[in-house]
């Protein structure tokens, strides 16, 4: 156990060098650019509002083509900023690996998800309950809420997994971890047969490609937990979008504004998480050219365990802080629940 | 031994270099009050003065963006009350008592100091075109005279959740964004936001619920100037 007091010492040491590249980051280069962003962002969400309501007035192919194309522009930029999604999807990426291919798939999958959430919220409560748009974007704080949750609880997932990756890899004795990265249980039933081991080790040929597995197969499950956290928070300005658009009769130009802002996200979201992937898979090569697979297999460990209390602080300090984004209306009151009797004043 | 203090290298330098990554994204997060306007006001201004030609309120008019003023004239058509109008009349009041409680987004400076700046007590909400007025007349605590002095003025949604902005065509202030009512000759204009990228992030650092003079959306904010011989 005399690794564990250095690996304490090295995530003390990590937090610092975050704190200063965090800082760097946010106070350098950047300030330039999100300002730039923002400015963008602005123009393409007037943009955006003038082009449905001209639509809805005199509709044009040229128009439809500019509504697209400015709802693109708008999702990109609009992922461009931070946003929780992006840190959950990091953290997971760069603590638990994945493949290129997995890393796009997640990104494009939590972005669509994101807008037909939005588009589902329209659907169900002004279209099929009959609720005004205020109310529709007053729920959207509780499935933000939900959301956060969602996030805190990936977190706690991914630590448990991390816990079980770790006891696995001290439990084995040095010598034999070099040649069977099998779990912990497996070897525990075996123990007393060394020739058992020694056939098995010849029937799988267990070596490089069975260290990767535990640590970085990206399962279904916690992909889809990861998917459903990050996208099923809807961006109240989409529900507001769309039930604008149900007001004007041109439902399906707001659903078709959203499709493309999902897609422009999903671009912007996929980089990051390339470029995560990227970095993790650098710092990875660096690691096997050492040809210390324990360690490999430990470093992994405590990797994805970080990447899990990253993940649960980042859930729970979202549910604390509470609403990112008003619920609802400016300048207007909060809007009441269906149920009461007067829905317009709270 | 050798390889052992490289080893040890190795895993620092990689660790970092994730963490890094992670760190850099997860820290931004405060920032996520970073927020873009998702809608708009179209502003006019008129500067009232008295028979002695001292500034008395500032009387402005907030057209609500197209999207904003459909959802909400939708609502109060699907409303209980009986009418339109008294409709209106309600959702008048709910404006005035929101905005009552952040000063009715609006600063006012006399050769650049504050001014103090009373209730609104006449205000009225209309559609008209599809669009929702709210028109409201905000006084200044005292009449201020104007003789050799500048009144300045912002009007601005600290979030920036909504943008504030003077009525504009082909992005041209127009003539009627800011006028002035009563016989003083006074020089108008509308200062364009310059805001310094510095300031904003500061600004978007900062915990929504820290106060003082904060907000991103001061940054962006357009001041009314008017200049009195």
């Amino acid at each position: 156990m005399s690794l564990s007091w250095r690996q304490c010492l090295a995530v003390a040491g990590l937090a610092a060098l975050v704190a200063v590249l965090a800082y760097a980051a946010l106070s350098g280069a950047f300030q330039a650019l999100s300002y730039q962003l923002l400015s963008w962002q602005r123009d393409l969400h007037r943009a955006l509002t003038l082009t449905i309501t001209e639509l809805s007035q005199t509709p044009s192919a040229a128009t439809w083509m500019m509504l697209i194309g400015v709802s693109f522009g708008y999702g990109v930029f609009h992922a461009a900023g931070p946003g929780h999604g992006k840190a959950v999807l990091a953290t997971y990426l760069a603590s638990h690996g994945g493949a290129t291919r997995r890393a796009l798939g997640l990104s494009f999958a939590a972005s669509m998800l994101q807008g037909v959430t939005a588009i589902a919220l329209v659907v169900v409560l002004v279209h099929a309950l009959g609720w005004v748009t205020r109310q529709a974007m007053g729920s959207v704080t509780v499935v933000e809420q939900a959301s956060f949750l969602l996030v805190a609880l990936l977190g706690v997932w991914l630590c448990v997994r991390a816990f079980k990756q770790l006891n696995a890899a001290y439990r084995l004795p040095v010598a034999q971890v070099r040649d069977h990265l099998h779990n912990h249980e497996f070897h525990h039933v075996h123990a007393h047969t060394p020739h058992h081991d020694h056939q098995h080790d010849g029937a799988c040929g267990c070596g490089n490609a069975h260290h990767i597995a535990p640590a970085h197969a990206l399962d279904w499950r916690t992909a889809i937990m990861t998917v459903i956290s990050i996208g099923m928070r809807p961006c109240s300005g989409a529900v507001l979008m769309l039930g604008a658009a149900s007001l004007l009769g041109q439902f399906m130009l707001g659903v078709a504004a959203v499709v493309a802002m999902s897609l422009g996200t999903g671009l912007t979201v996929s980089a990051l998480a390339l470029a995560t992937v990227l970095a993790r898979d650098w710092a990875k090569r660096r690691l096997v050219s050492q040809r210390q697979r324990q360690r490999g297999q430990k470093l992994a460990g405590w990797l994805a365990l970080t990447g899990g209390v990253v993940i649960v602080a980042l859930g729970v300090s979202l549910s604390l802080t509470g609403a990112a984004q008003p619920g609802g209306m400016p300048l207007l009151n909060e809007p009441a629940t269906q149920q009461e009797s007067n829905p317009l004043r709270g | 031994m050798k390889s052992v203090t490289q080893n040890a290298r190795t895993r620092w330098i990689s660790r970092g270099l994730v963490l890094g990554v992670v760190g850099m994204l997860a820290s931004a997060l405060p920032s996520a009050a970073l927020a873009h306007p998702h809608g708009w006001i179209d502003l006019s201004v008129e500067v009232i003065t008295d028979a002695d030609g001292n500034a008395t309120a500032l009387h402005q008019t907030w057209r609500m963006d197209p999207f904003y003023s459909l959802v909400v004239l939708e609502e109060l058509s699907q409303g209980k009350e009986a009418n339109l109008d008294e409709g209106l009349d309600q959702l008048g009041h709910e404006i005035r008592d929101n905005v009552a409680a952040q000063h009715y987004f609006t600063e006012v400076r006399l050769n650049g100091e504050r001014q103090a700046l009373g209730e609104v007590i006449d205000y009225t909400a209309l559609a008209r075109n599809g669009r929702l007025h709210f028109m409201f007349r905000l006084p200044l605590s005292e009449p201020q005279p104007l003789e050799e002095s500048e009144l300045t003025y912002q009007v601005f949604d600290p979030t920036y959740y909504l943008e504030v902005v003077h009525e504009a065509e082909d992005n041209n202030v127009s003539d009627d964004a800011l006028t002035l009512r009563g016989e003083r000759e006074c020089s108008l204009s509308v200062e364009p936001a310059d805001p310094d990228p510095e300031l904003i992030m500061r600004a978007a650092m900062l915990d929504k619920n820290e106060s003082g003079e904060t907000g991103l959306g001061r940054h962006f904010a357009e001041t009314g100037v008017v200049t009195c011989r």
